[in-house]
């Protein structure tokens, strides 16, 4: 009969159901039949008494904890050196080898392909060289005097037209 | 468990080692606190089989005066029943004063401890009964 450990063989005091009754963790009906038994047998009585005696001395039990945070103590234990075996860094983690070609290589050939693309709309690679025919006008921006500025004298002005 | 609080600092570092070590395994059905139990546990168990610890060494640090509210007669006789009860304690072996500590200072219910221990309920109710029994009868010996 398991839990309902009652049976008439059973002998006293029954410690075994009297030490789950102070804990509270005694099973259906279990609670109940030591009841009706403790009112008959002072044996079991007894050492119910003793059990009870013995829970109020635990009650006097220094409170284990420690006076200090052992967290930082802890901590550096189990982080181990930069570069020693086992050492995992949280952050700047690296992709394994294989992967970080995966990342590199597509980031390189944008970065490629935008560089040459920039530069073909500056400088056309194809086509007839520009200058040949630029007019004066369009020349006037590479003026030694600023686009708009004043001609203070000749010396100052380059030469614009023939 | 282990009778020094020098000692037991020292378990407690190397329970969280462990632990750390170990995370990977946890589970999370299991409740994290049972887990660090079981570790801390076995930690204990182990210094203790490593020094073949028949000799349970007394507590070597002066406990905090339980009960401060107490007045000090009352307190005064407090420590002299801790002062009984861990001598007592001292003379049983590992196993019941592990199943003690785990209920009646821990507070672990029948269940946790079974966790913990990685033994069913029955046996931690019947462990627990004998380690009480075994308890009374050391401090009763210890009585002037």
């Amino acid at each position: 009969m398991k839990g309902v450990a009652m049976s008439t063989e059973e002998t006293c005091p029954r410690v075994v159901g009297l030490s789950a009754l102070i804990d509270g963790e005694t099973e259906a009906g279990e609670s109940q039949a030591l009841d009706t038994h403790l009112a008959q047998c002072p044996v079991c009585r007894a050492a119910l008494a003793d059990l009870q005696q013995l829970r109020l001395r635990w009650a006097a039990w220094p409170d284990p904890g420690i006076e200090f945070d052992l967290a930082p103590q802890i901590d550096r234990l189990i982080r181990p050196a930069p570069g020693a075996a086992g050492h995992r860094p949280v952050r700047g983690a690296r992709l394994p080898s294989p992967w970080r070609w995966v990342v590199i290589a597509p980031g390189g050939l944008a970065a490629l392909g935008l560089g040459l693309w920039l530069g073909a709309s500056l400088v056309p690679l194809a086509g007839p060289v520009r200058g040949a025919g630029a007019t004066a006008a369009q020349m006037a921006a590479f003026s030694a005097a600023p686009p708009g500025s004043l001609c203070l004298g000749m010396g100052s002005c380059g030469r614009v037209g023939p | 468990m282990v009778g020094s609080s020098e000692e037991a600092l020292d378990l407690t570092q190397e329970a969280f080692m462990r632990a750390w070590q170990a995370l990977p395994q946890w589970q999370p059905d299991a409740k994290f606190g049972t887990w660090l139990f079981r570790i801390g546990s076995n930690a204990a168990l182990d210094l203790l089989r490593r020094r073949r610890a028949v000799e349970f060494v007394p507590y070597d640090g002066t406990p905090d005066l339980p009960h401060a509210g107490a007045g000090p007669e009352r307190q005064v006789e407090l420590q002299q029943e801790v002062r009984l009860l861990e001598r007592a304690l001292a003379r049983l072996s590992p196993e019941h004063r592990q199943i003690l500590l785990l209920r009646e200072v821990e507070n672990l219910p029948y269940e946790e401890i079974a966790q913990v221990l990685s033994v069913g309920e029955g046996t931690v109710k019947s462990r627990l009964a004998r380690a009480r029994m075994a308890l009374i009868e050391e401090s009763r010996k210890g009585l002037p």
